[in-house]
């Protein structure tokens, strides 16, 4: 498996943190903030593992879960999902919709890199 | 009608009048001894001797009736019934007459018991509907991933180009700020939150805010006041009142500007002269509807016992609410399915006054009206409001009583068939 990961967030100071220990282990990271086209992009150039912020302006995550769900390029594609909520029916919500890993913030960057290592296996 | 200390209360009454025993024994055609026995509680009394004794001292039955359901008595009654521990009910009033300050430590303890109840149940009311507060936990939430992320690259990466180290030292400095501005927010809505009603944190809360601080009096939006709706808003809006809250407060006044023209308070002040109002008597008499006469009763300033107020829609949900102490109107979501604010939707005009009897013993009398506004949507369909005002209530009525609670989630009518949650009280 290749090593792109398209990391779906919004808050700058996350995706720096995220982009830099991902590029540390290896791998490419592209970016994108906006809800709205984010399946989009990702079906123009498809990674190897997409990570997704549930709370995104535009659009919600989960909605762009089913979105990449739906779509022909996307649908089998690894997916980890973040949210500052640890509520259950969250993380319930997430795996009803195909999700692949539901990780709550904050994390550490160990497990971080250990989840995205995991997925892309 | 036999509240045991009910006696002590005839004796007080009479030596206030200065009367003498055998005097009243004899207007009341009853002996004197006889009433000796009875002002010292040792005679049970009702029915045609209590009217006696009333018109004697001057006072009316109900209310030494009613005094023997004394607020201390009635609250320690309250607290009994909900306790587990059986309290000997029977020996209540000698308990009083005998510890008269563990009796009120008690009372106190258990009133004090229900203010907290009601703070929890708005303290968690907010946690589940809050946006606000949802909203700030997000942003904090965020702003902790940011700070332990980018900490744990600078504690554990060892040769990183010194332009990227400045950088994450700059992000950390960053959110550290978010995170400080984030936590005093949040202090400052806590601090409000700790003064009740105070936290205005709904465009609903806003405008009861609003015409709460002018004591729901507004003498220039009477006919010949003079003044528009906008220059009262100008004159009164408190800064930083929310875009949403100034329209509902124009709504508001505009109505009410209406409802003066309609029935000025002059002429509302003229028709109720000096006896206690009755809406459906001033409906009758000045041939309105009976809601315009309940708003502008709401609105009617120096009532000896003033008129709370609710309003919803169809749906139940609040339009318009005026608190009134001891009545509780939930902040969310609706109140109780039996409030006649909610059983008149099902016979729209026609009027309905009951005795809201709510579970620590407070009575308030309600009536309430739900009407059709005549206005058409393109659907065809018209609007229904339903409108509710209710006041204290002096004692026993004529009318039904119907037993009922604040919302499901702080009533203790834990059998009630229109419970929608489990209370907090288990």
């Amino acid at each position: 498996m290749g090593k792109h990961v398209l990391l779906i967030e919004d808050e700058p100071n996350i995706i720096e943190a995220i982009s830099f220990i991902l590029r540390q282990d290896g791998w490419k990271v592209s970016t994108h903030s906006d809800g709205q086209r984010a399946a989009e992009i990702a079906a123009t150039t498809p990674p190897n593992l997409i990570i997704l912020d549930v709370m995104l302006p535009g659009k919600s995550g989960f909605e762009i879960l089913r979105e990449l769900r739906a779509g022909a390029e996307t649908k089998d594609l690894p997916i980890l999902m973040l949210s500052a909520k640890g509520q259950a029916k969250d993380r319930e919500a997430a795996a009803s919709f195909g999700a692949n890993r539901y990780m709550t913030k904050p994390f550490s960057n160990q497990e971080m890199l250990e989840v995205v290592r995991e997925l892309a296996q | 009608m036999a509240g045991s200390l009910i006696g002590s209360r005839i004796r007080e009454r009479r030596e206030a009048l200065g009367l003498k025993q055998s005097a009243v024994a004899k207007t009341c055609g009853i002996s004197p001894s006889y009433l000796n026995l009875i002002e010292h509680n040792r005679r049970g009394i009702g029915g045609r001797v209590l009217q006696a004794l009333a018109a004697a001292l001057k006072t009316d039955a109900a209310r030494l009736g009613e005094g023997g359901q004394s607020d201390l008595a009635r609250i320690l009654r309250l607290a009994a019934s909900e306790e587990k521990p059986q309290a000997e009910e029977a020996r209540l009033e000698e308990f009083i007459t005998r510890f008269p300050g563990w009796a009120a430590v008690l009372a106190s303890l258990r009133q004090r018991r229900a203010q907290l109840e009601q703070i929890v149940d708005t303290l968690s009311d907010r946690l589940a509907h809050d946006p606000y507060l949802s909203e700030s936990l997000h942003e904090m939430l965020s702003s902790v991933t940011a700070i332990h992320s980018t900490s744990g690259i600078l504690a554990q990466s060892q040769d990183m180009e010194p332009l990227q180290r400045r950088r994450f030292h700059n992000n950390l400095f960053d959110e550290s700020a978010r995170l400080s501005d984030l936590s005093q927010d949040l202090v400052h809505y806590f601090d409000h939150l700790a003064e009740g009603e105070q936290n205005l944190s709904t465009p609903q809360d806003e405008l009861v805010a609003f015409l709460g601080a002018a004591n729901y009096s507004f003498p220039t939006l009477e006919p010949g006041g003079g003044e528009t709706v906008e220059g009262v808003m100008s004159r009164l809006s408190p800064p930083g009142l929310s875009s949403a809250a100034s329209l509902m407060i124009s709504v508001a006044l505009a109505r009410l500007r209406r409802d003066a023209a309609r029935l000025p308070q002059s002429a509302l002040a003229k028709a109720i002269g000096d006896q206690p109002p009755e809406p459906y008597k001033l409906a009758q008499q000045l041939n309105l509807p009976l809601d315009l006469i309940l708003r502008r009763l709401t609105f009617f300033p120096g009532l000896d016992r003033p008129f709370g107020m609710i309003i919803c829609d169809g749906t139940g949900a609040t339009l318009f609410r005026k608190p009134l102490a001891g009545f509780h109107l939930p902040r969310y979501g609706a109140g109780c399915a039996f409030w006649s604010l909610y059983t008149a939707m099902a016979r729209p005009h026609m009027p309905e006054h009951e005795l809201l009897v709510l579970p620590d013993g407070q009575m308030f009398e309600a009536f309430a009206i739900a009407t059709y506004d005549g206005a058409v949507a393109a659907s065809g369909l018209s609007v229904l409001q339903s409108t509710m005002a209710f006041r204290t209530s002096p004692g026993p009525h004529q009318y039904p009583a119907r037993e009922v609670g604040p919302t499901c989630r702080i009533c203790p009518r834990q059998t009630c068939p229109a419970r929608r949650e489990p209370s907090i009280h288990t």
